[in-house]
């Protein structure tokens, strides 16, 4: 009886500690998007190349595409730069850009000097569109589905194992038509 | 010793003088007190995303300072109401824009936590103070025990 009674700061202990423990391992500045599930905001954004008309994700009806949400002062998109590369040209994946709070020079140069990861850029100096979608860490990267459902999101730079791990295996569904 | 702090002071007075440089704001105008209030008012309630403790009122990121145009569209420009901005911002940023979050089985737990602990601490406080305060008389039988456990004593004091 007294035994029990000794242990119960122990096992107190133990409870918020494991709580703890499982917080640690979260990334509080990853937050849930509400627009999982949900169509991607609708847009109509000039290219990033000067006068060459605009872009927007109905020209991708049909399609399972990526939308990346970069800049040129943005130190992680630096980082993705060359996973996006590989996902482009090796795994065939569209890419959609999206040049946020940006340069038109500067992210033309960019693009020139480091490779173009993308099959179309759109450009919003002003982040209105950013804040359709719901962006507050550049990069981004959205998935989005034949029907033009966000099908995922990562906040952040995307790092080679999680395009292998679950980018790439959610693309290859979504373009055999599963849903989950 | 001036030798050391000449330099310290010069910095700090340039640290000083440069706040005002690096917080400037757009001066918003407003067409009545009511409009100013909703607007202030949202601001307090609506978290930014990039420093996760601070109120769009008070960060300086460049996020918050767009999403404060965007507030100021809404509720002056647009003539919305407190709720309609609300709805705007969490379509887009989820429910942890808001500070106070609203009440749902998945924050049940958050609203009411606080007050279940409170009131489960204090029944233990209870049962803890009752057991202390146990002031039932003593039997004939423990009387003697305690009389010979006293007595048995030869350096205790007398009783």
């Amino acid at each position: 009886m007294l035994r029990a009674r000794y242990l119960i700061p122990l096992v107190l202990f133990l409870v918020i500690a494991a709580f703890l423990a499982v917080g640690l391992t979260k990334d509080p500045s990853r937050v849930p998007s509400p627009l999982i599930g949900k169509p991607v905001p609708d847009f109509d954004l000039p290219r990033l190349e000067a006068d060459a008309g605009r872009i927007g994700p109905a020209e991708l009806q049909g399609e399972v595409w990526l939308l990346n949400i970069w800049a040129t002062w943005c130190a992680g998109c630096r980082e993705e730069h060359h996973v996006l590369m590989e996902a482009a040209s090796r795994d065939g994946v569209r890419i959609l850009g999206l040049d946020y709070k940006d340069e038109r020079g500067a992210a033309l140069r960019w693009l020139e000097q480091r490779g173009d990861p993308y099959f179309a850029s759109a450009f919003d100096p002003e982040g209105r569109v950013g804040i359709d979608l719901g962006v507050y860490g550049v990069p981004e990267t959205y998935v989005i589905d034949a029907e033009g459902i966000i099908r995922h999101k990562t906040i952040g730079p995307v790092s080679m194992e999680k395009l292998k791990r679950e980018i790439l295996p959610l693309v290859r569904r979504l373009q055999r038509g599963e849903t989950s | 010793m001036t030798g050391v702090l000449r330099p310290i002071l010069a910095f700090a007075f340039a640290l000083c003088a440069a706040g005002p440089l690096i917080a400037s704001e757009t001066i918003r105008e407003f067409d009545n007190a009511a409009e100013e209030n909703r607007y202030r008012d949202l601001l307090e309630e609506i978290r930014c995303l990039v420093c996760q403790n601070e109120s769009l009122a008070s960060s300086g990121a460049e996020l918050a300072q767009d999403l404060r145009s965007e507030v100021y569209r809404l509720v002056v420009v647009e003539d919305r109401s407190r709720e309609e901005a609300i709805e705007f911002l969490t379509a887009r940023y989820g429910d942890f824009v808001l500070y106070r979050p609203p009440m749902q089985p998945s924050t049940w737990l958050l609203w009411f936590g606080p007050a279940i602990l409170l009131v489960l601490a204090g029944g233990i406080a209870v049962m803890i103070v009752r057991q202390r305060t146990d002031s039932r008389p003593l039997t004939a039988e423990e009387h003697e025990r305690a009389r010979r456990l006293l007595s048995s004593d030869d350096d205790g004091p007398e009783t």
